[in-house]
């Protein structure tokens, strides 16, 4: 009686086992496709309301080892008729891809001016993951995004450009060269993104200056119709491993 | 000899394993060392651009500069706010003559 009864349990146990998982499929795909919401809505927030860029970049004697480059960016707004327009979710790399817009007749942008939007629709793309491992090429894309709009903002605005340098015989060795910028930067739009073979990112970010030019006013000197730049991410610090060798 | 044998044929697996990932897996991820230094590379040649620009760069010496660079389609211009210029010679000096300084009051 009490072997039977033992016997009833394993099966119980099997049975659970091989087919419960599949019912229970856990809560990472939802994780992992709100949060890849949350980062197409805060994309098109940049776009569309703008976002504060602060960045510098030093380096000694042209040694690489010596190079600081920081770049910050901040932004926060309140923003009502964002539409998810495309949810794609890769189970097997646990990450999720989502297509988010904004069509809107104007907005107070980050700076407090009033931008005519002229119902134009802002399209963005984000992804996520809920999963570490996964997380690489997804970091590299983010920092090649803030690369972008720090090289938008330095073309937009110009920079601050701090150096000593020897001349000898009219040959020029830079001892040390040290740029700043920090400026608002609004109505960027991606073109382009992906990732090259060695898994870098790129990103490629253009401004309208005649769109843009009612509200940047005489921030933008004397550039062309559009002004497009390319910022790149990587997935490995192999930089800081360089230096503490 | 079986025992050798045994021991060889994982060891060829192992070490061709190893050699796929040293060819594939390695390159597979580049870092951003590559990218550092070409931000440096950018950063000397702006430099270097942006000193030419000084008219008064003497033949020998050393320019502290503190400037404002703007873009015109896509070359920096200069709007420089803070120079100074400091020039080096090798000549020979004598301790028995008199040098004059140049300043304003005795021009």
């Amino acid at each position: 009686m009490t072997t039977h009864f033992i016997k009833k349990i394993l099966v119980l146990l099997v049975v659970l086992v091989v087919l419960v998982p599949p019912v229970w499929a856990g809560n990472k795909r939802i994780m992992t496709t709100r949060a890849a919401k949350v980062m197409a809505e805060r994309a098109l927030v940049e776009s569309v309301y703008g976002l504060k860029v602060r960045a510098k970049e030093e380096v000694q004697d042209m040694i690489a080892a010596s190079f600081i480059g920081e770049t910050d960016t901040k932004t926060s707004a309140t923003i009502s008729g964002i539409k998810i327009e495309e949810v794609v979710y890769d189970e097997q790399k646990d990450i999720a891809k989502v297509t988010a817009s904004i069509q809107l007749d104007s907005i107070t942008n980050i700076d407090g001016q009033t931008v005519p939007l002229k119902n134009r629709v802002f399209r963005r793309v984000a992804f996520a993951t809920s999963t570490p491992s996964q997380a690489g090429p997804l970091k590299a894309l983010r920092a090649a995004e803030i690369d972008a709009y720090k090289e938008l903002v330095k073309r937009v605005v110009g920079f601050t450009l701090e150096s000593k340098t020897s001349v000898k015989n009219y040959m020029l060795t830079s001892d040390m060269v040290k740029t700043r910028v920090m400026a608002t930067i609004y109505l960027a739009e991606v073109t382009e993104f992906g990732w090259a073979e060695n898994g870098d990112a790129y990103v490629k970010m253009v401004l309208n200056v005649d769109e843009a030019g009612e509200v940047l006013d005489d921030r933008v000197v004397g550039e062309k119709d559009v002004i497009e730049v390319e910022g790149a991410g990587a997935q490995v610090d192999d930089f800081s491993a360089a230096k503490s060798k | 000899m079986k025992n050798y044998y045994m021991l060889g044929k994982p060891m060829f697996l192992l070490l061709a394993a190893g050699s796929m990932l040293g060819m594939f897996g390695y390159t597979a991820v580049a870092g951003n060392l590559e990218m550092v230094e070409e931000s440096v590379k950018e950063l000397d040649e702006l430099n270097k651009e942006v000193v030419r620009q000084i008219p008064d760069l003497p033949e020998s010496g050393t320019v502290d500069l503190k400037a404002k660079v703007f873009f015109q389609d896509g070359s920096p211009l200069l709007d420089t706010y803070e120079k100074t210029i400091t020039t080096e010679k090798d000549q020979e000096i004598h301790f028995n003559q008199g040098y004059a300084v140049p300043s304003e009051k005795g021009e």
